[in-house]
């Protein structure tokens, strides 16, 4: 019984986990400017994390340790700097980009500008991560998180016309604005599969004392929670499609993402998409921080829980403080925040390979797996989004700077 | 205990004290050569310019600027000898207490200074 | 490795010069610019609809105007040199002109 719980807390929480500013942005403006044409990159960037978050959840589960532990565990000091400065360096910038979006919900709520916004919302969250369990972060963000159905609900009642939805999942490539698109592709995929994702999940299922009993609950989350998130995030392209391409809409700030849920839905449409971005880009600016003070605490050695009170982890508790207060600042101080979002998703793209290349060796370690290593579906798999993750990082230059809009 | 596999199963692995608590991992470690003896593991190093040395010389000299920057002068390393491991698993145990390790001190020093000054912060689990 | 650096380093000065190019920043060509103005005109059209629905708050419409004035200033300093023709300058009046348009409806509809 008490695993079916963890079961559905966990689908709740990726499907909370699933949409924030990154998917929400790079979501509307592929349905904006190129209809329903790039859903298949949704949908390949969701069942490329589903694979990833297994994984590492399994990681964790078998081995009693996080994936950051065992890439400073498995692979040495000198390796293991790479992706710590990689994935600090990304999820940095994502980082501020969720504090930039619950900040513009705000201003389009109070008509107080974003840049206000910024350090209390900071302050609120580390607040939160202060005095607050993980279980209270991780349940609190989950079932808050559920807003997000209202982009589902639009997009329904939009009446899109589904063997052309249908189409959409199927790879294609344009005849013109090739660049836009490629670029567009690049940034869907780098909000969808973040490093902080699985790196959070896989800490998290240390926080929650996951064992091998957790096996069958971890596929269960990882796939399912990350299924109904990519749907989501295809609502929220289908609905974007309906009410912004017909009439040449095109995303230029955050501000006119809201109309997308105001045409269906009228005036409750509009107050659920406040919510929902508010909502869903706070909880993962706590998900971000704990991802990288996790990772930080992980590869040092140093004593890390979010169930422990501060001063049993202070150098812990003193990363998670230090960095938020910091990812305030570029919101702060003005920074556009869809034009600091869509050069962080293209950031995140590009440095894929090196956390998840190192996958390819630990998930076939029987060393840590026991007798839990990869089957060939899973190896196959993750060869699969190997590959991508290079081609992400040799195209993601070359696309900001002709694509970028 | 058998034989140990020192890189594989020693360096970089997580290191806990007495009551299991974690105090960093192995950053270095030291082997005793005596002429005539073959080579003894003598000491676990944690801390210092020890994980900085496995990079490379040039972070080393990083380092070493980024300190000066702030004035730092003491160096916080750990050396403990290799007989104080009690046992080699998932982590290693070591039969010392956090308390005296210097490569603690930064830790503690912030415990003191800044967590403990914040509200919410003292006592053991939330 | 050695073959990848070299092969890089032949490549790199083409490739500094046009990453300087494009830093650079040539004024958006003509069609860019006036999608822009379409696609903020078309905002400001669905805004005054849904602000009439009372879909959307007054305040929130106000910001979405605010968004429309300032890619109207922006437009309007860039547009000038990327039109080529007698044509494209009266393509960019007009774009310019339905944009304030626009813009006033908008503000009529909000009382504003």
């Amino acid at each position: 019984m008490k695993k079916w719980g963890e079961v559905a807390l966990g689908v709740v929480t990726s499907i909370g986990g699933f949409l924030e500013v990154g998917s929400i942005a790079t979501s509307t403006q592929g349905g904006a400017e190129f209809g329903y044409r790039l859903a298949w990159v949704l949908l390949l960037g969701t069942l490329s994390l589903g694979f990833l978050m297994e994984m590492t959840g399994r990681l964790a589960a078998v081995s009693k340790r996080t994936y950051a532990d065992l890439l400073r565990e498995r692979f040495g000091y000198r390796f293991f700097l790479l992706p710590l400065v990689a994935v600090f360096a990304v999820s940095f910038l994502v980082l501020a980009s969720e504090i930039g979006g619950v900040s513009i919900a705000l201003q389009m709520a109070t008509g107080i500008s974003f840049s206000w916004w910024a350090i209390p919302v900071a302050l609120l969250g580390w607040a939160l991560l202060w005095r607050g369990t993980f279980g209270i972060v991780e349940k609190g963000t989950a079932l808050l998180g559920l807003v997000a159905i209202v982009f589902a609900v639009g997009a329904l009642k939009l009446h899109p016309a589904w063997p052309a939805v249908g189409r959409g999942l199927l790879p294609s490539a344009p005849s013109e604005n090739r660049a836009r698109y490629w670029y567009l592709a690049v940034s869907i995929l780098g909000a969808s599969i973040s490093p902080y994702l699985y790196l959070f999940y896989s800490a998290g299922a240390i926080e929650d004392e996951w064992t091998i009993e957790h096996l069958g609950v971890n596929r269960v989350t990882a796939g399912l929670g990350n299924l109904f998130g990519g749907l989501l995030s295809v609502a929220a392209l289908i609905a974007a499609a309906l009410v912004l391409a017909p009439r040449g809409i095109r995303v230029d700030r955050y501000e006119q993402i809201a109309m997308v849920l105001a045409s269906p839905l009228g005036r409750a449409g509009f107050v659920l998409f406040l919510a929902t971005l508010c909502i869903t880009c706070f909880g993962s600016t706590l998900e971000i921080v704990l991802a990288i003070a996790y990772m930080l605490a992980q590869g040092f050695g140093w004593a890390w829980s979010e169930n422990l009170k501060p001063g049993k982890d202070a150098r812990f508790a003193m990363s998670y403080t230090v960095v938020l207060l910091l990812a305030a600042v570029p919101i702060a101080i003005g920074m556009n925040p869809l034009a600091l979002t869509n050069v962080s998703m293209v950031a995140t793209a590009a440095s894929l390979p090196v956390t998840v290349i190192p996958l390819l060796v630990l998930m076939n370690d029987g060393d840590i797996l026991l007798n839990h290593t990869n089957g060939w579906p899973s190896n196959i798999a993750l060869v699969i989004i190997a590959l991508l993750s290079v081609v992400l990082l040799v195209a993601a230059l070359p696309l900001q700077l002709l694509g970028g809009g | 205990m058998g034989a140990v596999h020192l890189a594989h199963d020693v360096l970089d692995a997580q290191l806990v004290d007495r009551v299991q608590e974690k105090i960093g991992r192995v950053d270095a470690l030291l082997l005793e050569i005596e002429a005539g003896r073959p080579p003894r593991v003598a000491t676990i190093v944690i801390g210092g310019a020890a994980r900085a040395e496995r990079v490379g010389r040039w972070f080393v000299a990083i380092r070493r600027a980024w300190r000066a920057m702030f004035g730092q002068r003491e160096e916080h390393v750990s050396r403990i000898p290799f007989d104080k491991v009690r046992r080699i698993g998932d982590t290693i145990e070591l039969d010392v207490e956090e308390r005296s390790l210097d490569s603690e001190h930064l830790e503690r020093w912030l415990k003191e200074h800044v967590v403990c000054r914040i509200p919410g912060a003292g006592g053991e689990r939330k | 490795m050695r073959a990848v650096l070299i092969n890089i380093a032949r490549v790199a000065p083409s490739l500094a010069l046009a990453l300087t190019a494009v830093a650079c920043g040539s004024p958006p060509e003509l069609d860019k610019q006036l999608e822009t103005l379409s696609s903020w005109t078309a905002t400001m059209q669905l805004a005054r609809e849904e602000h009439g629905e009372g879909a959307i708050t007054t305040t929130y419409a106000t910001q979405l105007r605010d968004g429309a004035l300032s890619a109207l200033e922006e437009t309007q300093k860039t547009i000038g040199p990327a039109a080529h023709s007698k044509v494209d300058s009266s393509y960019a009046a007009a774009a310019l002109d339905s944009l304030r348009t626009a813009i006033r409806q908008l503000n009529a509809e909000t009382g504003s």
